[in-house]
C-alpha cells in the first residue's frame, strides 16, 4: 500500500488505461500541455504523445460531440468538462446524443465513453462553478453516473469505467482533490454499480456520496459517543444505483438518513427515499430522512451557511433516532 | 468526365429516392406510418451526387431529411421501409423511425433529430479515422437552419484546426422549418463562413447533379489527402413543406410553384438524353424497375411484426 | 342545505364528549325536541334533543368516536334524501372555550394510533394490540423499541393457547375511572389507618331521627346520611382532612362538598352533596335520595360530580366488614366504611355483642401525618359513639 492523493490517482488510472489500451485518448481543454485545470492530466502528454491527448478550444458541444462520434468508430474517450457546471452547454450531446446513440440505433454501436467533470463546493468558486448536478443525469436511461470518495476509489472506478462500454459521467470532487488516501500498489479495479459499507452499524443507516462521506463518517464518531451507532454506507455508483447494499442496511437498522451536497430537493436522495418506501416501508421506525444543500445557488462567501457538514448529518440522525 | 455506368447509377439513385418519398408520402396519408417524416422531394440530387463520390468504409451523417441520402449511400431499401414502418426487421429494430435511420455497414451513422446534433459527431468519425491512420472521410449534410446553431461553429473550427476529413454539406433549401432564410439570417450564402473558421467553402446549384457531384468530388479528395475538411453549400428547392402533412400555410403558393420548376431528376434526364447516354425507353424502365422494388419494400416492411415487449429494455446500456 | 348538528357542551368543563347512541338512523326524520342521540361525558350519559326537525342526511361520527364540543356530528336536511356535500368544516359558531385548532402539519388528523411501520409489523407478526402497548415516542407513537419487551411473543411460535377470553371494550366512564384510579394510586403517599366503631349509638340516633325527617321530607333517613353528617362535623374539626396539595403548598377548603361513591352497574360514580356542613341530617338524606335517583335514572350531569373535598364510600350493604378505598384524587382522604356486624367486645372487663362497624381512612401523607390522621379517626369515633354531642 501506499498513500497519493486523489489527483494523482486520477492522473495514475489514466495512464494506466492509455498503456493498456491503444483505444483510449483524452480530450479536453487544457488537458494537454497544461496538465488540466486541476492537474488531473499532468503529464500524459509527455508520456503518450499529442495524437491521445487532444487541448480543444472552449468547445464543449464539440468534444463530447467528438467523443460520441469517435466512439460509435470504435475508440475510447475520456473527455474532461472542466466543471460540472459547464454539462449544460454541452446537454444536447450528451443527453440527446450520447446517451441514446446505442438504444435508438437498435444496438449497433456502442458508447464507451467516459467524461470526467469536477463538482461540489468549499473553494468559493461561486454559483456557476460549485454545483452538484447528478441528479440530472442519474434521470437519463443510457448513462452512467459515478461519485468516487476516496483515492482508493477514484483510481478504481476511474479504471473500470474507461474499460466500460457505456457512457459514464465521472463526477469528482475538487474539494477532494487534495485528500490523501491509500492504494494498493498493483492493479486493481472498483466495479461500477456496487456501494460500499464504510461504516458498519446497527442503529441507523446513512447512505452518503463524495464530500459527504467524510461528513457522514465524522459524525458517526460524534455520534458513537452519544450510545449510537451509524451504519455509513458510500454509494460510490449514483447509477446503477446499488438497491441491494441500501435494503440490507435497512432491513437491519429500520432507519435511514441520505446525506448528498446537491441541493436537497429533487435530488438523488429524493429517489433513494422513495425506492426505499416502495421496497420496504414496514421495515421503517422513522420517517426516511435528506441531508441536502438548501434551495439556492450556491452563494460565493456563504458557503459555510450553504454546503451541508457533519453537524447535519448528525442532527439528521438525532431526529430519526428519537422518532 | 465521368463513365456512363456512373452517370446511370446517379440518375437510378435520384428516381429511387423520389418514388420512395413519394411513396412514404402517400403510406403516411393512408395512416399506415407512425411519428412524423420529412420528405426531401426536389433535393434529391445533392444526395445522389454527393455519396456517389463515396465509398463505403466512409460515413455520413445526415438530419431528419436524411432518406435520400441514406438510400444514395446505399443501404438497403428493404430495412429502410421496415424501420419507417416500425417494425422489427427495420435497420434499427423499429425503435428508431424515420429521423433516426442508420447502417453501420453501409456507413450511415445515423440521422439526428436535433437539428445541428450531427455536426460535433461528425468531427468523431473524422477524427477516429486520422487517429487510425485511415483515409475514411466523413460527409456531415445539415440544413440551412443548422448553420446558426453553436454546435456548426464549434464544429467547424475544432475541424479545419485539426484539419479533420470532413465534408461539410449544407443542403440550403431556403426554409428552416417555417421561417425562410431571408428571416434568419443577413447572409445569402452560407459559404461564405467558410472562411471565418479557415476552411474552403462554395456554393452550388443544388439541382445541377453533376455540378454538385464535381465539388464533392474535390472536396472528398481534399479531405482523403489530409488537406483538411470543406463547406460545400448546395443551394436547391424544398418541393413539400416541412414535415408530411405541412399545410405550408406560411409559404407563398408562388414559391412552391418556383420550387417545383427546378427539377433535379427532369434537368439530369434531359442532360443524359440529350448526350445519348439514354433512350427514351430508359426512363420508363427505370421507373418500373424502381416500382418494383418499393413494393417488394413495402411488402417485406408490412409483412414485419412489431418487436416484442421485451425490446423495451435492451440495448440501453452494453 | 343541510343543518350541522354538533357535540354540546353539556356542564362548565366540558371538553370533549362520546357519541354512545344514536336514537336515528340515517335517512329517517327525527321532529324537534325529540331525543336524536346520547352522549357520554366524564362517566355521565346525556340524551340530546334535535335543535330543529328534518331528515338525518349523515351521521358524521359513529358511536363510541369520542369529538370535542362543537364539532359537527352529523347533518339534518329538510328534504327526503337530500344529497349532502360536506367539506369536513365545523361552522364558525363554536364555543368561546373550545381549545383544539387545526392541526398543525405533522401531527394528528385523525385518532388512529399513531405508530411506525415497523412497529405495526412487529405487533401484527407477535399477535399484539397496538391499542395494548405502550407509546415512548413523541405524539404517543408506538416505535419499534416498545415492541422489543414483547420479543418472543411471536405468534406463530405461542406454546398451548392461552385461556379464550372475551374482550370488551372500555366504555368512557372505564377509561376515566381507571385514569382517577391509577392517579390517586400514583399521584399521592397513601397510607391507611383503622378505627373501629360501637355503632349502637349511631343506630339509635338514626331511629329516633328518621320519622321526622320523613315527614319533613318524605324521605327515609338512612344510616349512611347520620354518618355522612358526623363525619362532616369531625372534618370541621380537623382542618388538614378538608385539603388539595398542589406542587405551590397545601390548599385548605372553608366549605365541604362531601362526596358520595356510588356504584352504578356501568361503574362507579361519586355524585356531591355541597355543604354537607351547613346542612341539617334532613337536608342531608332529602339531597341523597335526589341524587341517588337521578344517578339510576342516568340523569346526573357532570356538574352534580365536580367539587367534592372528602369523599366517603360505603360496601356495608354487602356485608363487607373492612376495606381500603383509593383517594378519590385531588381530595387528601376518603373514608371506607365497612359493614355494621354483631361482634364481642370487651366492656368493663366483661365481653357483650355489640354492633361494631369498621372505619378505613386512605389519606396522603404529603398533606397529612399518621398522628394528625389518628387524631381525626379519635374525634370521629367519638362523636360517632356520641351522636348527641353532634347537632344533627
Amino acid at each position: 500500500m501506499r498513500e497519493i492523493r486523489y489527483i494523482k490517482a486520477i492522473t495514475e488510472a489514466l495512464s494506466e488505461e492509455m498503456a493498456r489500451d491503444e483505444d483510449v485518448f483524452i480530450i479536453g481543454e487544457d488537458v494537454g500541455g497544461p496538465g488540466g485545470a486541476f492537474g488531473a492530466t499532468r503529464g500524459l502528454l509527455e508520456t503518450f504523445g499529442d495524437r491521445r491527448v487532444k487541448d480543444t478550444p472552449i468547445s464543449e458541444s464539440a468534444i463530447v460531440g467528438l467523443a460520441t462520434g469517435a466512439a460509435i468508430s470504435g475508440l475510447r474517450p475520456v473527455a474532461e468538462i472542466m466543471f460540472a457546471d459547464f454539462l449544460a452547454v454541452c446537454m444536447d450531446q450528451i443527453v440527446n446524443q450520447m446517451a441514446k446513440t446505442r438504444y435508438m440505433f437498435g444496438g449497433m454501436y456502442t458508447m464507451p465513453v467516459v467524461i470526467r467533470t469536477s463538482c461540489g463546493g468549499g473553494l468559493n468558486a461561486g454559483p456557476q462553478h460549485s454545483q452538484c448536478l447528478e441528479a440530472w443525469f442519474a434521470h437519463v436511461p443510457g448513462l452512467k453516473v459515478v461519485m468516487p470518495s476516496t483515492p482508493y476509489d477514484v483510481k478504481g472506478l476511474l479504471k473500470s469505467a474507461i474499460r466500460d462500454d457505456n457512457p459514464v459521467l465521472f463526477f469528482e470532487h475538487k474539494a477532494l482533490y487534495a485528500m490523501k488516501g491509500e492504494i494498493p500498489d498493483g492493479e486493481y479495479l472498483v466495479p461500477i454499480g456496487k456501494a460500499d459499507v464504510k461504516r458498519p452499524g446497527k442503529d441507523v443507516s446513512v447512505v452518503a456520496t463524495s464530500r459527504m462521506v467524510h461528513q457522514a463518517l465524522e459524525a458517526a464518531k460524534v455520534l458513537s459517543g452519544e450510545g449510537i451507532d451509524t451504519e455509513v454506507i458510500d454509494l460510490r455508483t449514483i447509477s446503477p444505483l446499488d438497491k441491494e447494499t441500501i435494503l440490507q442496511s435497512v432491513e437491519k437498522t429500520s432507519r435511514l438518513v441520505i446525506a448528498h451536497e446537491a441541493v436537497k430537493a429533487f435530488g438523488i436522495g429524493a429517489e433513494i427515499a422513495a425506492m426505499v418506501c416502495e421496497e420496504m416501508i414496514d421495515r421503517l421506525d422513522a420517517p426516511v430522512t435528506r441531508v441536502g444543500a438548501p434551495f439556492v445557488p450556491t452563494p460565493f462567501n456563504l458557503e459555510n451557511l450553504y454546503l451541508p457538514n457533519a453537524g447535519d448529518v448528525a442532527a439528521a440522525v438525532r431526529n430519526v433516532m428519537e422518532f | 468526365m465521368e463513365n456512363k455506368e456512373k452517370f446511370l447509377e446517379i440518375l437510378y439513385l435520384m428516381v429511387k429516392i423520389r418514388r420512395v418519398e413519394e411513396r412514404i408520402d402517400n403510406l403516411f396519408a393512408q395512416g399506415k406510418i407512425p411519428g412524423f417524416l420529412h420528405v426531401s422531394i426536389g433535393q434529391e440530387a445533392i444526395a445522389a451526387g454527393v455519396c456517389s463520390c463515396l465509398d463505403a468504409e466512409d460515413s455520413i451523417l445526415t438530419t431528419h431529411r436524411g432518406h435520400g441520402q441514406a438510400l444514395a449511400k446505399g443501404m438497403d431499401l428493404n430495412r429502410f421501409m421496415a424501420e419507417i414502418y416500425g417494425r422489427k426487421d427495420g435497420c434499427c429494430k423499429g425503435k428508431s423511425g424515420s429521423m433516426h435511420i442508420a447502417s453501420k455497414e453501409d456507413g450511415v451513422v445515423g440521422s439526428n433529430g436535433i437539428v445541428g446534433g450531427g455536426l460535433p459527431i461528425s468531427l468523431g468519425t473524422a477524427f477516429a479515422s486520422m487517429y487510425r491512420g485511415e483515409k475514411n472521410v466523413t460527409v456531415c449534410f445539415f440544413g440551412d437552419g443548422a448553420s446558426n446553431q453553436g454546435t456548426f461553429h464549434e464544429a467547424l473550427n475544432l475541424a479545419a484546426l485539426w484539419n479533420l476529413p470532413i465534408v461539410f454539406c449544407c443542403e440550403n433549401n431556403g426554409w428552416a422549418q417555417f421561417t425562410s432564410q431571408k428571416r434568419y439570417m443577413k447572409l445569402e450564402n452560407i459559404s461564405k463562413r467558410a472562411e471565418a473558421y479557415g476552411m474552403p467553402g462554395v456554393t452550388v446549384d443544388g439541382s445541377d447533379v453533376l455540378t454538385v457531384r464535381g465539388e464533392a468530388e474535390k472536396a472528398v479528395a481534399r479531405a482523403r489527402a489530409g488537406e483538411g475538411p470543406t463547406l460545400l453549400e448546395c443551394k436547391t428547392r424544398r418541393w413539400a413543406g416541412h414535415y408530411v402533412g405541412d399545410p405550408q400555410k406560411y409559404r407563398s403558393p408562388d414559391d412552391t410553384r418556383e420550387a417545383k420548376e427546378h427539377d433535379p431528376i427532369a434537368r439530369f434526364a434531359a442532360f443524359l438524353m440529350e448526350s445519348k447516354y439514354i433512350g427514351p425507353a430508359h426512363m420508363d424502365a427505370l421507373e418500373t424497375k424502381v416500382k418494383s422494388e418499393i413494393d417488394e419494400a413495402v411488402a417485406f416492411a408490412e409483412g414485419s411484426p412489431v418487436a416484442a415487449a421485451d425490446e423495451l429494455f435492451t440495448d440501453v446500456y452494453a | 342545505m343541510a343543518t350541522p348538528v354538533l357535540m354540546p357542551k353539556i356542564g362548565l368543563t366540558m371538553t370533549e364528549g362520546m357519541v354512545i347512541e344514536w336514537k336515528k338512523k340515517e335517512g329517517e326524520w327525527v321532529d324537534k325536541g325529540e331525543v336524536l342521540f346520547v352522549v357520554e361525558t366524564e362517566k355521565v350519559a346525556f340524551e340530546v334533543e334535535a335543535a330543529q326537525s328534518g331528515f338525518l342526511a349523515r351521521i358524521l361520527v359513529q358511536v363510541d368516536e369520542t369529538v370535542p364540543v362543537g364539532e359537527v356530528i352529523g347533518l339534518l336536511t329538510e328534504k327526503e334524501g337530500e344529497k349532502v356535500e360536506w367539506t369536513g368544516k365545523t361552522p364558525e359558531v363554536i364555543p368561546e372555550d373550545r381549545k383544539s385548532g387545526p392541526p398543525e402539519a405533522g401531527t394528528d388528523r385523525g385518532k388512529k394510533i399513531r405508530a411506525t411501520p415497523m412497529a405495526r409489523r412487529l405487533a401484527k407478526e407477535r399477535g399484539l394490540d397496538l391499542e395494548s402497548l405502550s407509546s415512548s415516542g413523541i405524539g404517543g407513537r408506538i416505535r419499534m423499541a416498545d415492541l422489543e419487551s414483547t420479543a418472543g411473543t411471536d405468534a406463530a411460535t405461542q406454546g398451548p393457547p392461552e385461556a379464550a377470553g372475551r374482550l370488551v371494550k372500555p366504555s368512557g366512564m372505564r377509561k376515566i375511572i381507571a385514569e382517577k384510579m391509577m392517579a390517586g394510586k400514583r399521584d399521592t403517599a397513601h397510607t391507611y389507618m383503622v378505627a373501629s366503631i360501637d355503632a349502637t349509638r349511631i343506630l339509635e340516633a338514626r331511629e329516633t331521627l328518621a320519622p321526622a325527617v320523613e315527614k319533613e321530607t318524605g324521605v327515609r333517613l338512612t344510616f349512611t346520611d347520620v354518618l355522612m353528617k358526623i363525619t362532616a362535623e369531625a372534618i370541621a374539626s380537623h382542618p388538614i382532612i378538608n385539603t388539595r396539595w398542589t406542587p405551590e403548598g397545601i390548599l385548605f377548603f372553608d366549605v365541604i362538598h362531601m362526596g358520595m361513591a356510588m356504584a352504578l352497574d356501568e361503574g362507579l360514580i361519586v355524585p356531591v352533596i355541597r355543604d354537607i356542613g351547613s346542612k341539617p341530617v334532613s337536608e342531608i338524606a332529602r339531597t341523597r335520595a335526589v341524587i341517588v335517583e337521578r344517578g339510576r335514572a342516568g340523569k346526573l350531569t357532570p356538574d352534580d360530580m365536580k367539587g367534592s373535598t372528602f369523599t366517603v364510600s360505603s360496601l356495608g350493604m354487602y356485608g363487607v366488614e373492612e376495606f381500603t378505598a383509593i383517594i378519590n384524587v385531588p381530595e387528601s382522604a376518603i373514608l371506607a366504611v365497612g359493614a355494621v356486624l354483631e361482634k364481642p367486645v370487651v366492656v368493663t372487663k366483661e365481653i357483650v355483642v355489640r354492633p361494631v362497624m369498621k372505619l378505613t381512612l386512605s389519606y396522603d401523607h404529603r398533606v397529612i401525618d399518621g398522628a394528625k390522621a389518628a387524631e381525626f379517626m379519635k374525634t370521629l369515633r367519638e362523636r360517632m359513639e356520641n351522636p348527641s354531642s353532634v347537632v344533627l
